[in-house]
């Protein structure tokens, strides 16, 4: 309890507001195919994460708000300094893309959740595990997809292999956002490199059953 | 095609809600789960349409 | 493309005056089949076209909590599309061709949503109007639908546009506390209250499908479901001061509508040409067969996902 009532260390402002973007622009991306998903259920799927995903930032921004301190830069409708990835700056230019991001992006932000879990900053633990309760949706959805399009025929599969191949780097450079000063205080429980391991070890699997190129 | 079906209390019986077409069974869960989301189940499974036995029919 | 229906007229009259439902094709005539299949294919495509035009007015949601609850409606509207196109599936219905093949001007919604949705108060008229238009029209299905498993999947509908429908009247009761909403809302009803009336179709006097109403694929006529709509949404409108053109004559027991009507429509600038007096149907029928200003876009929007796999399939 300590560490809530000194200042909120840079770090942790850094990792929330980088949440509570990354959140927001993948609702907002997953929103944006939820009228042009290649099935009418997926198109469901779409609207349904692209909600949890809304969801999950708008309880971030207040935390935001909390660490920070209130100004336009806390809040989604005013705030102009996004530190969204790269991947997710402009709307997904085919299905490809949208898979991508569900299988590569949205883990990423899961596997920083999850490091999150027991942090020693409670606000951030607490909300951490309310939103991972809707995750193993999306990673369903994710996993389905990727197989699909890998098992489907060889220029669908060229171009999910692009897609990831494109999106890797977002998904990788994420977990910079994991500070050593946020594990030595316990705000999460592993580092940027621990976290890139537990990412592969997640998303890895799959893709060999697919036999895709690991990331 | 998939066959979905629920339940909001365990007390009732599971009955039909819907179906749902997806050649993998994640994307089948993952479809079920977003589309008929009208209540909180308490419990929804779904089963192949083909592997349906219909021993009767009028 | 559908399945044989091998029973006939007489078969299917005798079955629903027994008061039972048509519960699969195996029990239909050709003309039942035919004519469901009409009525489901308006029903889906309606709903799966208020996605893109919902989604688009969206963009304009004055907050991130109202984004998502757009989203949510929007997700009703894809899953209400999913279940009437999964029934006509059943019925043997190439639905994928339906939906991702067919030119645009094929779709069979109503004209209203050929027309855009440009604002966050368009969209929440919309639900307001249009979704109370779904709603008189699902509700009457419900009530006298002979096809089984549509009479049990409308149960799900009737809920969550019952919700959509609050969305839109808690909204306008927001909106309409500052002068500059009052108007913005008043605009949008100018244009959209008549294009609502228009949805259901044309008056009792000049169309009767009387299979509609034989095989109980409809209760209500169109004259009849107009009032319903104008029963609950003239109420809504006037008690928040706003001003429609249509009056309850009670001493009738029915609405009366005060403009020209049908009438000329200015689209491109969401205008009634109210001042060149009632045209015929026939003009209106015609403005509907060459579609709105949206339809392609719309449709192609439906459409991308599916083609742009095929593409890369094909590449």
């Amino acid at each position: 309890m300590a560490l809530e009532a000194d200042a909120a260390p840079a770090a942790l402002i850094r990792l929330v507001a980088a949440l509570a973007d990354n959140k927001y622009f993948l609702g907002r991306r997953y929103a944006g195919w939820c009228t042009s998903a290649p099935t009418l259920e997926s198109a469901v799927a779409s609207a349904a994460m692209a909600q949890d995903e809304i969801g999950h930032a708008r309880s971030l921004y207040p935390l935001l708000r909390d660490l920070a301190g209130d100004s336009p830069q806390t809040e989604p409708e005013t705030r102009t300094e996004f530190d969204a990835m790269p991947a997710l700056q402009e709307p997904f230019s085919g299905w490809e893309d949208f898979v991508a991001a569900n299988f590569l992006l949205d883990t990423a932000v899961t596997v920083m959740l999850e490091a999150a879990r027991t942090s020693s900053h409670q606000a951030l633990a607490q909300r951490a595990r309310r939103m991972l309760e809707e995750e193993p949706l999306h990673w369903l959805h994710a996993e389905g997809w990727v197989q699909r399009m890998a098992d489907g025929p060889p220029g669908m599969r060229r171009a999910l292999a692009g897609a990831l191949r494109r999106a890797t780097p977002s998904a990788l450079g994420w977990f910079d956002h994991a500070a050593p000063d946020l594990v030595a205080s316990s705000m999460l429980d592993a580092g940027a490199q621990d976290l890139r391991m537990r990412f592969r070890g997640r998303v890895n699997p799959p893709l060999a059953d697919s036999g895709l190129e690991p990331v | 095609m998939w066959e979905v079906f629920a339940r909001r209390k365990f007390e009732e019986p599971l009955h039909h809600v819907g179906t749902v077409a997806a050649d993998d069974e994640r994307l089948a869960q993952v479809y079920a789960r977003t589309i008929f989301n009208e209540f909180s189940w308490v419990e929804m499974v779904i089963f192949r349409r083909d592997s349906a036995v219909r021993i009767m029919e009028s | 493309m559908a399945v044989a229906a091998p029973a006939t007229d007489a078969d299917v009259l005798e079955r629903i005056r027994s008061g039972k439902l048509i519960e699969h094709v195996g029990q239909m005539s050709p003309s039942y089949l035919e004519g469901m299949i009409r009525i489901l294919t308006v029903s889906a495509d309606t709903e799966l076209i208020s996605a893109p035009a919902y989604y688009n007015a969206a963009q304009a949601a004055p907050h991130l909590n109202a984004f998502g609850s757009a989203t949510a409606i929007i997700q009703d509207e894809l899953g209400h599309a999913h279940i009437a196109y999964r029934l006509m599936r059943d019925l043997g219905v190439d639905t994928e061709q339906l939906i991702y093949e067919r030119p645009a001007a094929r779709f069979k919604y109503p004209y209203a949503f050929d027309v855009p949705l440009d604002s966050w108060v368009e969209l929440v008229m919309a639900n307001a109007f249009y979704d109370r238009a779904g709603f008189c029209l699902l509700g009457d299905i419900y009530q006298t639908t002979t096809f089984g498993p549509w009479k049990r999947a409308l149960v799900k509908v009737d809920k969550e546009e019952t919700f959509h429908l609050r969305h839109g009247e808690n909204w306008m009761k927001k909106i309409a506390q500052s002068a500059e909403g009052r108007d913005e809302i008043q605009r949008a009803i100018d244009w959209m209250f008549v294009l609502t009336l228009e949805w259901f179709g044309l008056p009792d006097d000049l169309k009767r499908h009387s299979e509609q109403l034989d095989f109980g694929f409809k209760g209500q006529s169109n004259d009849q479901l107009r009032q319903t709509w104008m029963s609950t949404a003239v109420p809504l409108v006037e008690s928040l001061g706003f001003h429609v053109p249509a009056h309850d004559d009670a001493a009738a027991g029915r609405y009366v509508i005060d403009c020209p009507f049908p009438a000329e429509f200015d689209a491109e600038n969401k205008r009634w040409l109210f001042e060149e007096g009632p045209i015929s149907w026939d003009r209106v029928l015609e403005r509907w067969k060459q579609r709105g200003p949206m339809n392609a876009q719309y449709v192609d929007t439906i459409q991308r996902g599916k083609q742009g796999l095929e593409r890369l399939a094909d590449a």
